[in-house]
C-alpha cells in the first residue's frame, strides 16, 4: 500500500506554484534571477525545467537503488561456497529472479516521474542505467552458476548429445576348435 | 465430529495396508541369488557301510570325492581336489575312505567317511609325470598298500599312522594290486609296453619273491583278476586263462567264448556269453563250474555288492530304453532273490552306463536294495528298488557354454472383439470386460498363480530378472533353468546315441521379440565311421523343441561331413523367420552358411561389406590369423587371408580377451575433474592376447598385446617381468568398453645380489610375488577434448589410441574373471573374480582404474572421483558376492542385463553354479529397502486430509465474513466489552 508520506511527483501541480509565487511565505528568499526576471512565462518554463531536473535526479537515485542489492548478493555468493546444496540453489534462484523481476518492472518503477503530456524522453537515461545495473546483477548470477559448474560451457556438458561412431568393420571368430 | 471418526477409521485402515506392503517387500528382498553345488559325473561309485549305515561314495571326473545323501538330493560332504590334481582311485576301509590322487606328487589320503575330514595324508614326491593312471589301492587288515604310477608300492600302517615302506618295482607298467591270503604275499600285475602280462610278487616287507612276464595272452589289464590263489585273465578272443602264482605260464581253461568277465568274490565270477546271457560261475584250478544264470537275456550291466556275510550280484538290463529290469542273485545261496523294474527317462538321460548295488537290512529284518545309476548324459539317479529317490543333474559340471536368454515381452491375449469389430457397442463391452478381468488378475489372481506353471515362467517380469539360463554340456545335454526360481524349464539330450558327440558352442540366433520366441543354435562335432563331422541344431529356447523354419527347405538341424574350424553368427537375418545366419568355417578357404539358400548369399553380397574373421591358435599356440569373407562375382563365398601374425618363437599364447556379447556404452568419453573429456577409444575389434615366455632372470615374462583383429596390427604391447601362470591361476583377460583387465600370477623377482647397481635393485624390489591385475584404458587422444572427427570408424584409418595402465595386487589367486553388463551401460561396471578360496568377489570400478594417481591428489582428481594409487586392492567382506557359500571350481563368469538399468544378472559356472544380481552403482532406479514407505504414505495422507480440512474451514470463514456472522465465542467477548 502506498504510504501517505510518499511524495508523488506526478501530483505536483506546477501551475499552482506559479500562482503561489505572488505571495511568498515568510522567510522565502527570492533568487536574483527571480527578482530580475519577472517574466512569468519564462519563470514557468524555468520552474518546469527545474522540476524535470529534480525528477531525473530522483529517477537516477531509484535506478542506483539496485546497486546496493548487488553488493549484498556478492557477499552472499561468496559465503555460500561452490558446492551445490539447498543454500546455493536458493541464492542462485534469488540472483536470477530479482534482476529479472526488476527488468520486468522497469516502466512501473519510473511511472511516477512520467509527464502527463507524454514527453518522457528525459527518463531514457535513468531507465537505461537501471536496465544495465539489473543486467549486471544477472551477470553476477551467471558468474555464480559458472563457478558452481552448472553452465554448459565445457565439452563434457555436450558429451551426451554426441553421436557414437559407426564402425565399418567387425571381426568375428576367435580360436579354432 | 462423526465425520472425523470416519476419517480416522480410514486413516488407520490405510495404516494396516501400509504394513502389509512393507512385509511383502521385505520378503521379496533376500532371494536374489541361488547356488547349486555339484560333484560331477562319477567314475568310481560304491556303497560303503560307515558306522553300520549305507553311504554312497563317489569319485568323479571333476576330481571330487563325495558322500551323497541317500534320502534327499543333497551332498553329505564333498572334498574337491585342486585343479591340477587327478583322482585315480578310491577304496573303502572300515569307516574311512582312501583316495589316491596324482598331481606333481602322488597323494594317498584317508578321509573320515562320516564327515569327510582328512584323517591322514601320505605324499610321495615324483620327478616325472609318467603313468599317472596306473594306481591301485589294496587294504589288508590294518595296512594300506598303494601302487602309484605303476612303479612304487607304499605301505601304510593305519594303526601307527605311519608309512612303513616304499618299494620300487622293476617296471613301471603295473596297475593292479592283489593280496594272497594264504601266503601273505602281494601280487602286482600289469601290462607292459610289449603287451606282456607282468607279475611281481612281493612279501609283506617288500622283498620281491617272484617276478615273471607272460607274452602268450593278448588281454586288457582291466580283465585281470585274482581269486585269492590264481590270476584269472580274459583275453581279446573271450578265452579264460588261469595263472598259478608259482607257475610261469598261463593255462587256458576250457569254456565257451565269453564277452565279459566280472569278478564277484574269491573264485566266483559272472561271465557273459553270447546272446547276452550272464552266468554266475566258479573258476577252479582247472575247470569252470556254472552255478546260476540270470533269467533275462538282454544286454545288461552287472554290479556286485559284498558284505561280510552276503554277496549280491545284480544285472540291470539296458536294452529297453525307458525301463530296466534289475535282477538280484545271492551268490552264496545261488538264488534269484529279487526282480524289479526301474524307470529311466531315456529321452532326457540316454542309456544307463553304470550301476552300483546296495543292500541293507531294515529294522524288522527285511532286506532292501538300492540301485545307483549313471546315465549317458552324466546325470545320476538313485532308486530304492523300483522307486526313484532322487535325480541329480551332474551333467551341469561339464558345461561347454552357457547363455542367458531374455524372455519375450508379456503378450496379452487381447480379445478379437476389441481389435476388429465393427460394432462399437460390442467393442466397448468387451474392452470393459477385458480390463476388468485384467484388474481382477492383478489384484487377486497373481499371487496365487505365481510360479505355478511353465506358462507363467516363460513370461518376462517387469524388471527383467526372470530370464532363462541355457546350459550346454560337453556330452550334448541342454538344460534350461529359470533364473528367479531355479526351476528347470526343460532339458534335452541332443547328444544321445551319437558317437563321439562333443558340444562346442551355443549361439543366440534369434533374440526374443513379442511375436518371436528366442532361438539358439547348438553346434557340436561327432564321429561317423571314424570321421569327424559337425552338426548344428536350431532349438526353440523356450520349449527345447526343434525350431521349424517357415521356409520348408531349411532343416532344423544340419550335419556337415567335416570338422569345423570356427563358427560365428553374422549380422544378416534370414528374411522370413528373422534368424541370424551362422557361418561355419570348414577350412581356410571353405565356408558353409546355415541356413543356406541362394537368397542369403545374395543378401550377403548386397551388404557389400566383407566379413572379417579370425582363426587363432588354441592356448599354447603362437599364431593368429585374419581373413576376409565375401561373396565373389560368381556368387560363391570366398575367403582371403589378410594377415598372419606369429609371435616370437619362445612365446606361447596363454589367454585371449573375453568380451560380453552385450556391451552398450552410454558415454563416449571420460569426464575429468575439470569437466573436460577424454574420448574413449571404442574400437570393437581390439583383441587382447597374453603370451608367456620363459626367462633366465625372472621365471617367465608375460606380454600383453592389444591387436586390431581387422588389419592385424599391434596397437599396444607391454610386458611384465615375472608374469606367468600356476596350475591354479591361469592368465585371464576381460575386455569391456575401452577397458582391458588382465590377471596373472607373478612369480616375483629373484633375490638381489650385492653386485647389482641401485637402479636394478629398486626395480626388482617393485616386482612382488602374487596375483596381479593390470588395467588398461584406451583413449582416442591424450589431449583433453581432442576427438577424432570422423564419424565412421575404420581400422584402416590410422588412429593410435592413448593408453593408460596401472597394475594392482590382489591377495588371492584368481581363477576366472567377468564383468557386469547393464542395459544402457550407464551404471558402473563391476569386475567379478572367482578366487581360489571358493569365493566370488566384486571389485568396484574405483579400485580398478588406470587413471589413479601416484602423486597426491589434486582438487581436480578428487572431482573426478579418483583415489590415490595403492598397489593392493582391499578385500572387504561386503564385496564377497557369494557370502559364505563355497562356490567351487569356477571357470567362467558371464552376465546379462536386466530391464533395470542398475542391475545385471551374473552367472558363474565350472563345477558349481552360482547366479546372482549385481547393482554396482546401487539400486538408483528403484527405492531402497530402507526407504520408509509408511512415513511417505502417512505424510501424504496427512497433507491431503489437512488440505481438505483447511479448504473447508476457509470456505466457512469466508462465508461467515461475508454475512458478518460472528462465532459464539467472539460474540460473548464482544458482549463482555
Amino acid at each position: 500500500m502506498e504510504s501517505k508520506w510518499n511524495l508523488n511527483y506526478k501530483t505536483i501541480d506546477t501551475s499552482n506554484r506559479i500562482k503561489a509565487s505572488s505571495a511568498t511565505p515568510a522567510g522565502f528568499v527570492v533568487t536574483k534571477n527571480e527578482k530580475f526576471n519577472k517574466n512569468p512565462e519564462q519563470q514557468q518554463a524555468k520552474d518546469e525545467n527545474d522540476l524535470k531536473k529534480l525528477k531525473v535526479k530522483r529517477a537516477y537515485e531509484k535506478a542506483f537503488n539496485s546497486v546496493k542489492g548487488i553488493f549484498m548478493n556478492v557477499v552472499m555468493m561468496f559465503m555460500s561456497g561452490n558446492s551445490i546444496n539447498q543454500f546455493t540453489i536458493i541464492i542462485v534462484g534469488m540472483l536470477f529472479s530479482n534482476p529479472i523481476k526488476a527488468l520486468k518492472q522497469t516502466n512501473e518503477v519510473f511511472k511516477e516521474f512520467e509527464e502527463e503530456d507524454g514527453d518522457n524522453s528525459f527518463l531514457l537515461k535513468p531507465k537505461l542505467t537501471y536496465i544495465a545495473l539489473s543486467i549486471a546483477q544477472l551477470l553476477v548470477g551467471i558468474y555464480k552458476c559458472s563457478s558452481l559448474g552448472v553452465l554448459p560451457t565445457t565439452t563434457s556438458d555436450w558429451l551426451t548429445f554426441e553421436q557414437p561412431k559407426t564402425f565399418l568393420e567387425s571381426a568375428h571368430g576367435g580360436t579354432v576348435f | 465430529m462423526y465425520k472425523n471418526k470416519y476419517l480416522s477409521l480410514i486413516f488407520f485402515s490405510i495404516l494396516l495396508f501400509v504394513n502389509n506392503v512393507f512385509a511383502i517387500y521385505k520378503d521379496q528382498a533376500g532371494v536374489i541369488d541361488w547356488y547349486q553345488a555339484l560333484v560331477g559325473t562319477p567314475k568310481i561309485s560304491y556303497f560303503q557301510k560307515i558306522v553300520g549305515r549305507s553311504n554312497l561314495i563317489v569319485g568323479t571326473e571333476k576330481n571330487v570325492i563325495a558322500n551323497l545323501n541317500l534320502r534327499a538330493n543333497t551332498i553329505n560332504w564333498r572334498q574337491v581336489l585342486k585343479p591340477d590334481e587327478k583322482l585315480i582311485n578310491l577304496a573303502p576301509f572300515d569307516n574311512y575312505i582312501i583316495s589316491l590322487s596324482e598331481s606333481k606328487t602322488s597323494n594317498v589320503r584317508i578321509w573320515n567317511g562320516q564327515n569327510g575330514y582328512l584323517f591322514g595324508e601320505y605324499i610321495l614326491e615324483q620327478g616325472s609325470n609318467e603313468n599317472i593312471e596306473n594306481g591301485d589301492i589294496l587294504v589288508h587288515n590294518n595296512y594300506i598298500y598303494a601302487l602309484v604310477r605303476g612303479k612304487t608300492v607304499l605301505k601304510i600302517n593305519n594303526l601307527t599312522k605311519s608309512q612303513e615302506g616304499k618299494y620300487q618295482l622293476n617296471d613301471n607298467y603295473y596297475s593292479k594290486l592283489f593280496y594272497n591270503e594264504q601266503l601273505n604275499e602281494i601280487v602286482i600285475a600289469g601290462k607292459n609296453k610289449k603287451d606282456q602280462l607282468i607279475v611281481t610278487i612281493i612279501d609283506n616287507n617288500g622283498r620281491i619273491v617272484n617276478e615273471k612276464s607272460i607274452s602268450s595272452v593278448k588281454f586288457e589289464i582291466s580283465n585281470a583278476f585274482f581269486t585269492g590263489k590264481n590270476l584269472i585273465i580274459k583275453d581279446f578272443e573271450g578265452k579264460i586263462y588261469s595263472i598259478e602264482s608259482n607257475k610261469e605260464f598261463a593255462k587256458s581253461l576250457i569254456y565257451k567264448d565269453i564277452k565279459e568277465l566280472v569278478h564277484v568274490n574269491g573264485d566266483l565270477f559272472i561271465v557273459e556269453i553270447n546272446n547276452n546271457k550272464n552266468i554266475l560261475v566258479k573258476i577252479n584250478d582247472n575247470s569252470i563250474e556254472e552255478l546260476k544264470s540270470f533269467e533275462s537275456v538282454e544286454d545288461g550291466i552287472i554290479s556286485v555288492f559284498t558284505n561280510d556275510k552276503d554277496i549280491y550280484v545284480s544285472k540291470t538290463t539296458i536294452s529297453n530304453n525307458n525301463s530296466s529290469l534289475v535282477e538280484i542273485i545271492n551268490a552264496n545261496t545261488k538264488e534269484t532273490i529279487k526282480v524289479f523294474e526301474i524307470k529311466n527317462k531315456f529321452t532326457n538321460n540316454g542309456r544307463i552306463v553304470k550301476v552300483s548295488l546296495d543292500s541293507y537290512r531294515k529294522r524288522d529284518g527285511t532286506i532292501l536294495y538300492r540301485i545307483f545309476t549313471v546315465t549317458q548324459d552324466g546325470s545320476i539317479h538313485l532308486y530304492k528298488e523300483e522307486n526313484i529317490v532322487w535325480d541329480r543333474e551332474e551333467s551341469l559340471a561339464n558345461i561347454i557354454d552357457l547363455k542367458f536368454i531374455s524372455l519375450p515381452e508379456i503378450t496379452k491375449n487381447i480379445p478379437e472383439a476389441i481389435v476388429n469389430s465393427s460394432n462399437i457397442f460390442t467393442q466397448i463391452t468387451s474392452r470393459i470386460q477385458y480390463q476388468f478381468t485384467s484388474i481382477k488378475d492383478q489384484i487377486f489372481g497373481k499371487n496365487k498363480k505365481e510360479y505355478s506353471g511353465i506358462e507363467d515362467i516363460l513370461k518376462r517380469d517387469v524388471y527383467g530378472f526372470r530370464q532363462l539360463l541355457l546350459f550346454y554340456t560337453k556330452k550334448g545335454k541342454l538344460i534350461c533353468i529359470e533364473t528367479l526360481t531355479k526351476k528347470t524349464v526343460w532339458t534335452r539330450f541332443i547328444g544321445k546315441d551319437i558317437d563321439g558327440f562333443e558340444g562346442i558352442k551355443l549361439s543366440n540366433i534369434r533374440s526374443s521379440a513379442v511375436q518371436y520366441p528366442p532361438v539358439v543354435a547348438a553346434i557340436a562335432t561327432f564321429n561317423d565311421n571314424d570321421e569327424e563331422h559337425t552338426a548344428i541344431f536350431s532349438i526353440d529356447a523356450t520349449t527345447g523343441e526343434d525350431f521349424n523354419y517357415t521356409n520348408k527347405n531349411i532343416p532344423s538341424s544340419m550335419k556337415y561331413p567335416f570338422k569345423l574350424l570356427q563358427t560365428f553368427r553374422l549380422s544378416i537375418n534370414e528374411k522370413q523367420d528373422k534368424i541370424r545366419i551362422t557361418a561355419i568355417i570348414k577350412s581356410e578357404n571353405e565356408v558353409e552358411f546355415y541356413p543356406s539358400t541362394q537368397e542369403i548369399l545374395d543378401t550377403i553380397k548386397e551388404e557389400e561389406k566383407p566379413i572379417f574373421f579370425n582363426l587363432n591358435d588354441k592356448i599354447e599356440g603362437n599364431t593368429i590369423r585374419g581373413y576376409k569373407l565375401y561373396i565373389n562375382d560368381e556368387k560363391k563365398p570366398q575367403i582371403d587371408l589378410l594377415y598372419k601374425k606369429v609371435f616370437p618363437e619362445d612365446e606361447i599364447i596363454v589367454s585371449y580377451g573375453f568380451k560380453e556379447p552385450y556391451d552398450n556404452v552410454a558415454s563416449l568419453g571420460k569426464v575429468l575433474g575439470n569437466r573436460n573429456v577424454l574420448y574413449k577409444y571404442l574400437n570393437p575389434n581390439v583383441l587382447a592376447v597374453a603370451t608367456i615366455k620363459p626367462d633366465e632372470i625372472y621365471t617367465s615374462i608375460l606380454t600383453v598385446y592389444l591387436i586390431d583383429t581387422v588389419k592385424g596390427s599391434i596397437i599396444h604391447h607391454s610386458y611384465y617381468e615375472g608374469g606367468g601362470e600356476t596350475t591354479i591361476m591361469k592368465p585371464k583377460i576381460v575386455q569391456y568398453e575401452n577397458m582391458i583387465i588382465c590377471t596373472f600370477w607373478n612369480h616375483g623377482a629373484p633375490l638381489t645380489t650385492e653386485e647389482q647397481d641401485k637402479e636394478t635393485k629398486k626395480l626388482r624390489k617393485n616386482i612382488k610375488k602374487g596375483s596381479q591385475i593390470v588395467v588398461f584404458e584406451l583413449y582416442e587422444n591424450e589431449i583433453e577434448n581432442q576427438k577424432d572427427t570422423n564419424q565412421e570408424f575404420t581400422s584402416y584409418n590410422y588412429l593410435q589410441p592413448y593408453i593408460v595402465s596401472k597394475a594392482y595386487i590382489l591377495d588371492n589367486a584368481i581363477t576366472s574373471i567377468g564383468v557386469t553388463t547393464t542395459r544402457n551401460g550407464i551404471a558402473n561396471r563391476e569386475v567379478i573374480v572367482s578366487l581360489d578360496n571358493n569365493e566370488l568377489y566384486g571389485i568396484h570400478s574405483v579400485f580398478l582404474n588406470a587413471r589413479r594417481k601416484i602423486s597426491p591428489l589434486t582438487n581436480e582428481d578428487k572431482q573426478e572421483g579418483l583415489i590415490q594409487y595403492r598397489p593392493g586392492i582391499p578385500i572387504t567382506p561386503k564385496s564377497i558376492i557369494s557370502y559364505n557359500l563355497p562356490v567351487t571350481g569356477i571357470e567362467a563368469i558371464i552376465s546379462n542385463p536386466a530391464n533395470l538399468e542398475s542391475t545385471s544378472l551374473v552367472a558363474a559356472y565350472g563345477l558349481d553354479i552360482f547366479l546372482t544380481r549385481r547393482s554396482p552403482s546401487n539400486n538408483f532406479d528403484i527405492l531402497s529397502d530402507s526407504f520408509n514407505k509408511p512415513i511417505l504414505v502417512i505424510t501424504m495422507a496427512a497433507v491431503i486430509i489437512g488440505t481438505i480440512y483447511s479448504s473447508k474451514k476457509i470456505k466457512d470463514n469466508d462465508f461467515k465474513k461475508a454475512w458478518k456472522i460472528k462465532s459464539a465465542k467472539k460474540e460473548e467477548k464482544d458482549k463482555a466489552k
